[in-house]
């Protein structure tokens, strides 16, 4: 019936303007538009039903929270309300979708979802005026509990997931500078060391293991060994804070040039080295370090970007940490087993080229370049 | 056998994940004002504890007890604001909690922004954890303080004096680094101090009159205690392996004193322990 009566009503008027247009001129500014489509009590009662759900969801979050005691969803009455000027009516009031305007006595807390809360001049609440997704104002009126304003959506969620991606990743990248300022000032002071350990580590990658893990272990009872033994001796009393930092900086010392060998050993395995020069080995060392470093950190960088999934996050942290203490612990092991790279053996494979045949052929004087003695180490056997 | 990632792929894979990560939630923000009005001049204790992020507190002289405005995480964090009217008790702040995830180092902080009365005498007790602290107390009229701090970077200033006399103001500073300024401002009679593995450094710097008593328990931290060249101090020390500092002391008995003691207008008796710890006194 509203729908007829609308159309009729329209066409009405489309007569009245058709006939208006030539008179007044303006027959290009006219142009008819859609009729709309009239709001059926479908689409309120879905819209309701929304705002109802909201309202249950968002009184389930707060109900954990240390703040005054709401309603239950039920007694949340839809649209405006207003106490008026005289009156009293008895709390909880309880608004949703609709601001409530106190100019009488409310003896109770006043709550509205998503509206307003005014206390005018003369208006009195006698319990806590809370405003969820709304706010609170007091224009002279009396309020002798709370007031609270809380907001009832999120905020700022994108913005805040971009900035903890950002963050997370900077913490990588600075991880990752770091550990390359520490790699070259290693190949410039201690390049053999880090040489040795890394042939340590790729020719017996099981028992540096082993060995990492029984250092690791090992690390605290051998801490309070040396304390008991400095304090037992009298003397050495005072050399205990100094022992113990040493300690530990010797420990943080190993721990990084075996990560930094592991670093090298997977540099090597994605890009082998090339014969070369001292020069170009080095380079091709650092090459590998560097690609090594970004490998191991990578596991870190991808949780980084999963940051907004905290589940998937805590998985690939996990994931990040185990690959990060394997290496670790494997490059421990082989620092301790190369005694920091100090002890340099030679190996099955420099003893196998150093016995063949191909290097005691003797080497004609003149015309045919002299062969290359083989290098005690893996990488240089392979070549 | 040789890996070969096109970076084209691993461009890919990383804008995949960051087109996919705009519209995730990583944390789940909101916004709490409370507030009350004030009605009576009656003393309230007021509570404030908050767990983690920054807090700023001042004074107000507006109609109103107290007033707070707090952004949080509802992931890891749940409100307090608790009035109770019979005890005229009011709890403020924050609680840590939610789900335990390992989580990435960094993470966009709650603040909270509070204001208390003037014009209402207070027993206030700030107890703080992982927080970045701002806290301004001139002017207020507080009867007794308490300070309980985490690992936390709490900076007090007083640049008023207190309207009431201040009974006791307890320090408890774990892993923190506590600053006081002006802190004879607050008209302290007894100040009880603790420190962990952190630092206090208290100034006594203020308006205050007659005799302060200060007792300091310092493990492996450093508590330093500035005073005005017009204060008289006596300092009992037991130290075990700490370190403290008495130029410019006698020793008379078991206490050290500062020159111009017994004439001093206002003194100050120290009772220092310290184990590991280092103990300071600095005048100008």
């Amino acid at each position: 019936m509203r729908t007829t009566m609308s159309f009729a009503r329209r066409a009405r008027a489309l007569v009245t303007v058709g006939m208006l247009v030539p008179l007044g001129g303006a027959a290009t500014a006219f142009v008819p538009r859609p009729l709309a489509v009239p709001q059926g009590s479908e689409a309120t009662a879905a819209k309701a039903t929304e705002q109802t759900a909201e309202l249950t969801a968002t009184l389930a979050r707060l109900a954990s929270e240390d703040i005054p005691r709401l309603p239950d969803a039920a007694a949340f009455q839809a649209g405006a309300r207003t106490i008026a000027a005289g009156d009293r009516v008895a709390g909880p009031v309880a608004v949703s979708g609709g601001s409530a305007d106190v100019f009488g006595t409310v003896d109770g807390d006043v709550v509205t979802f998503l509206g307003d809360i005014i206390v005018h001049n003369g208006g009195s609440v006698t319990g806590n005026v809370i405003a969820i997704g709304g706010s609170v104002r007091v224009e002279g009126g009396q309020v002798l509990g709370q007031t609270l304003n809380l907001s009832a959506a999120p905020e700022g969620a994108a913005a805040s997931s971009r900035t903890t991606i950002s963050h997370a990743l900077v913490l990588v990248a600075g991880w990752c500078a770091i550990l390359i300022v520490i790699s070259i000032g290693v190949l410039l002071l201690a390049s053999e060391n880090l040489a040795t350990v890394a042939d340590a580590l790729e020719r017996h990658y099981g028992s540096a293991l082993v060995a990492g893990l029984a250092g690791q272990v090992a690390f605290a009872p051998l801490l309070v060994a040396v304390i008991v033994a400095l304090v037992l001796s009298l003397v050495g009393i005072l050399l205990v804070p100094f022992a113990a930092v040493a300690y530990v900086i010797i420990a943080a010392g190993l721990v990084t040039l075996g990560f930094l060998a592991t670093a090298v050993v997977v540099g090597r395995g994605w890009r082998p080295a090339p014969p070369g020069s001292d020069l170009a080995k080095r380079a091709t060392t650092l090459r590998a370090l560097i690609v090594g470093i970004l490998v191991l950190l990578s596991p870190w960088a991808v949780a980084a970007l999963l940051s907004p999934w905290p589940t998937a996050e805590s998985l690939a942290r996990g994931a990040a940490f185990a690959t990060t203490w394997v290496a670790c612990t494997a490059g421990l092991g082989a620092a301790l087993v190369s005694r920091a790279g100090i002890r340099r053996t030679s190996t099955h494979h420099a003893q196998r080229a150093m016995a063949s045949a191909g290097w005691q052929t003797p080497t004609p004087i003149s015309g045919v370049v002299a062969a290359r003695r083989p290098i005690a180490s893996p990488s240089a056997a392979r070549q | 056998m040789m890996f070969v990632l096109h970076p084209r792929w691993c461009l890919a894979a990383a804008f995949t994940v960051l087109a996919a990560a705009q519209g995730a939630a990583a944390q789940d923000w909101r916004t709490l004002e409370s507030s009350r009005q004030h009605r009576s001049d009656a003393p309230a204790k007021v509570r404030v504890e908050y767990g983690a992020g920054s807090i700023e507190l001042a004074p107000t002289g507006d109609a109103v007890l107290y007033r707070m405005k707090l952004r949080y995480d509802t992931e890891r964090s749940a409100p307090i604001a608790i009035f109770d009217d019979v005890a005229r008790s009011i709890t403020l702040g924050m609680r840590s909690g939610g789900e335990y995830r390992w989580k990435s180092g960094h993470r966009e902080g709650s603040t909270l922004v509070g204001a208390l009365s003037n014009r209402v005498p207070l027993d206030l007790s700030l107890e703080l954890g992982a927080v970045r602290a701002d806290v301004q107390l001139g002017g207020l009229k507080i009867t007794d303080l308490v300070l309980q701090t985490g690992a936390s970077e709490v900076k007090i200033d007083v640049n008023a004096p207190n309207s009431e006399q201040l009974v006791t103001f307890d320090i408890d500073v774990g892993a923190a680094q506590v600053t006081v300024r002006r802190g004879g401002n607050l008209r302290a009679e007894r100040i009880k101090v603790n420190v962990g593995a952190g630092s206090l450094d208290l100034d006594l710097d203020g308006a205050w009159e007659g005799d302060v008593s200060i007792s300091a328990n310092v493990a492996v931290g450093a508590f330093r205690l500035r005073t005005p060249s017009d204060v008289g101090i006596r300092v009992k020390a037991r130290t075990f392996l700490a370190d403290f500092k008495h130029t410019g002391f006698v020793k008379r008995g078991d206490a050290w004193y500062s020159a111009g003691y017994d004439a001093a207008v206002r003194r100050a008796d120290v009772s220092v322990t310290a184990v590991l710890g280092g103990f300071e006194i600095i005048r100008p």
